[in-house]
């Protein structure tokens, strides 16, 4: 159904970081918000898709920020990072998807929500500020498994016609690859810090994790990744069986989880 | 989101994550809804095996939905594959008063659907606790009804003594809860024979319990034996007659025999069984004499009398052979990743290609009607369901069951086909066979297109029948 080669085929036509946002990330990681903003600006779809994220609801900010000086700004550091990591994500998503019945703007919202909610959990538990961007990254997995199915929905519908299986348990059995290995490497083209692919890697809950730092942050972004999967516009476009939920992975949190996120 | 159908008894949903007021309005949409119903399953159950959060909200969304099927289709509805937690927060969140059922695991939830199939003969025992002592007479009265020997414990902890008895039991039932159940009769397979079993006063009703899609889909994939277990039964009326005396001319262009078990002749009248006798129904006084008696031992072989009137395949059929030929190579193909080569293909009778051979048919009807058979080495088998079992399994059952998906995809794919050409037709539930000589024994006098393959150095067999 899919081979090795013709995932490698795919990773290969992932682009590489375009130099606007290379040069605006290495800004950033150097805590200059406004030479990142001026590398930025170089790219204007980069720009208009701040603009729109920055001024939508999902961030409530007073006033309507047009300036990308003005954006970087009131963004932060880690919060332009991710952003930047978001845009790139968008970059590569399909204009009509093929296998998930995503349509119109669902793709964004459910990358916003991700976001947000990460964000929150980040800020709440005191977890370095870089991981932000980990749920950005992640969100790239819809559209790799997107990518590699898209021929093949047909098929994988009569396969679920026979278990209740997910995409990435089909992947891995015939091609003895994962969403997660696909995710890191995208990650890597994309030159992302080690460790918040790392904490990417743990979040699919696919290993066992006792007591390492990014444990804790990994259970809580493997639940949140279900709790937005489980929103009615993922469900209904068949992405709530992407991966395969690991629900011992995230009960030793589950409780704090419901506290930060309000979920009742 | 769509329900798997386990052994055409059971539509599971399987979500991930949470179940709240907010995802339960897109687990179970308009499509999925006529798609549920389409299925004519027994029972609608939602798999808790990967939800970590739920509340009342979200399964009141549900069982609004639920319930309209459930309305619908007279079907047993509820949860299963939950933890003590889940279940104990079920009682909690309805304080008491639970609308459906809850079932520990699927395979007990396939218990009371019947869809298990038994391996052998006598008791089968199944081992019943529950808190509640209406419970717990309850689900005993609805096991023995499904042919089963219920052993009910009074105590938790005598459960978990007697359960670590387990050559003795079939099945341990415990924190499970019964809701409305459907009223259909109860059916199980055991080798080529279909057991239902009936119970109380037949009448006319028999005609609504009784699963007639379930039934004429046996018929079609071969089983021959179909034995009603009346020993339940204190009498029946004139319509219960004619429904059986018809079930019994029906089945007679496939060759099918159908006895009634342990009913009370003193108490029926002698007319009807002279009328039964007549179209062809069997009387035995216990389940023994029936197993034992010559004629039906002949046949438990799979019999050699399948359609005697229809032992060509009509040209609609043959005309559509490279549809089924395709999906069964693509399927192959997709499955093991092995390109296929395409060997002879001839019109004649069932001949076995290889050796420790594995077989699964599937029938299907409609537009057109005809029956697909795979046949295979048990290496292909385990190649081929990799995908399907996850390991190169050595288990027969775990290989024989897989096989049954394989054959189940295979239609599934060439009805799609069809279906845009379209040519409307319906698959009924696969079967597998104990051993070639049993496929062999069904198909035998039967003249249909066999097309060899080869994967790798495995001989696969494509057989497609009247």
């Amino acid at each position: 159904m899919v081979t090795p080669q013709q995932i490698d085929e795919y990773l290969k036509r992932v682009p590489p970081l375009p130099e606007a946002i290379g040069s605006s990330l290495k800004h950033l990681g150097e805590g200059d918000l406004a030479a990142a903003a001026r590398a930025a600006s170089a790219d204007p779809a980069l720009i208009h898709y701040l603009r729109r994220i920055v001024n939508s609801a999902a961030y409530g900010f007073k006033r309507e920020l047009k300036d990308p000086i003005q954006i970087f700004s009131a963004l932060g550091i880690q919060r332009a990072k991710q952003l930047l990591y978001a845009y790139m994500v968008n970059s590569v998503a399909p204009k009509e998807w093929s296998y998930f019945t995503l349509e119109g703007d669902e793709f964004l919202n459910f990358q916003l929500s991700f976001m947000k909610r990460w964000e929150k959990i980040v800020s709440t538990l005191k977890i370095d500020e870089k991981f932000m961007s980990a749920a950005a990254i992640m969100s790239a997995g819809l559209i790799v498994a997107d990518a590699i199915f898209a021929d093949h929905a047909s098929d994988v519908a009569l396969i679920k016609e026979s278990g209740d299986f997910d995409l990435d348990t089909i992947l891995e059995r015939v091609s003895r690859l994962s969403f997660e290995r696909l995710v890191a490497s995208i990650a890597e083209k994309w030159e992302v810090e080690s460790d918040v692919i790392r904490l990417v890697s743990l979040a699919f809950g696919k290993e066992e994790c006792e007591g390492g730092t990014l444990c804790e942050p990994a259970r809580f972004l493997h639940l949140l990744l279900f709790y937005e999967l489980s929103r009615p516009a993922m469900l209904e476009a068949g992405a709530n069986s992407f991966i395969s939920f690991n629900p011992e992975f995230s009960m030793p949190v589950i409780e704090r989880f419901e506290e930060i996120t309000g979920v009742e | 989101m769509r329900p798997v159908v386990k052994k055409q008894k059971i539509a599971l949903f399987t979500p991930q994550g949470f179940l709240d007021g907010g995802s339960a309005t897109g687990l179970i949409t308009m499509q999925d809804m006529e798609f549920t119903k389409s299925t004519g399953v027994q029972m609608i159950l939602v798999s808790m095996k990967k939800v970590v959060f739920f509340n009342k909200n979200g399964i009141a969304i549900l069982l609004d939905t639920m319930m309209k099927l459930q309305k619908e289709m007279r079907a047993t509805i509820g949860f299963c594959d939950y933890n003590r937690k889940q279940y104990e927060a079920f009682f909690n969140l309805f304080e008491g008063e639970i609308p459906f059922s809850l079932f520990k695991t699927l395979d007990i939830a396939m218990l009371f659907a019947g869809g298990r199939s038994s391996k052998e003969e006598g008791e089968e025992n199944v081992l019943v606790f529950n808190e509640d002592s209406t419970q717990r007479s309850m689900q005993a009265i609805e096991i023995y009804d499904r042919g089963y020997n219920p052993v009910v414990v009074q105590t938790r902890d005598e459960f978990n003594i007697r359960a670590q008895e387990s050559d003795k039991f079939v099945e341990k039932v415990d924190s499970t809860y019964l809701g409305f159940m459907g009223s259909r009769i109860a059916a199980k397979t055991r080798g080529n024979c279909v057991i239902y079993y009936l119970k109380g006063f037949l009448d006319g009703s028999v005609t609504e319990q009784f699963d007639v899609i379930y039934h004429q889909n046996c018929l079609k994939v071969g089983f021959q034996l179909f034995m009603f277990d009346a020993t339940r039964v204190s009498s029946l009326n004139i319509h219960a007659a004619n429904f059986f005396s018809r079930l019994s001319t029906a089945g007679a262009e496939y060759g099918a025999l159908i006895a009634i078990v342990g009913l009370d002749m003193e108490k029926t009248p002698k007319a009807f069984v002279e009328e039964l006798e007549d179209a062809g129904i069997m009387f035995f006084d216990t389940e023994n004499d029936f197993f034992t008696d010559e004629i039906v031992q002949s046949m438990t072989g799979g019999g050699s009398s399948v359609k005697k009137d229809r032992n060509r395949l009509t040209k609609p059929v043959v005309a559509r052979l490279p549809v089924f030929v395709e999906a069964a190579m693509g399927t192959l193909q997709m499955m093991t990743n092995i390109v296929a080569i395409k060997g002879d293909m001839k019109i004649q009778p069932f001949v076995a290609s290889g050796e420790d051979l594995m077989a699964s048919s599937v029938a299907f009807y409609g537009d057109i009607e005809g029956m697909i058979t795979l046949a295979m080495p048990k290496k292909l088998v385990q190649k081929s369901c990799m995908l399907l079992v996850g390991e190169e399994s050595e288990d027969d059952e775990v290989l024989s069951d897989a096989l049954s998906e394989l054959v189940n995809i295979v239609a599934g794919k060439s009805k799609t086909v069809l279906q845009e050409a379209g040519v409307n037709i319906n698959i009924t539930l696969p079967r597998s066979y104990t051993s070639i000589e049993d496929l062999s024994a069904t198909l035998d006098g039967l003249h249909g297109v066999q097309v060899n393959f080869s994967f790798d150095q495995y001989p696969f067999t494509f057989y497609l029948s009247p």
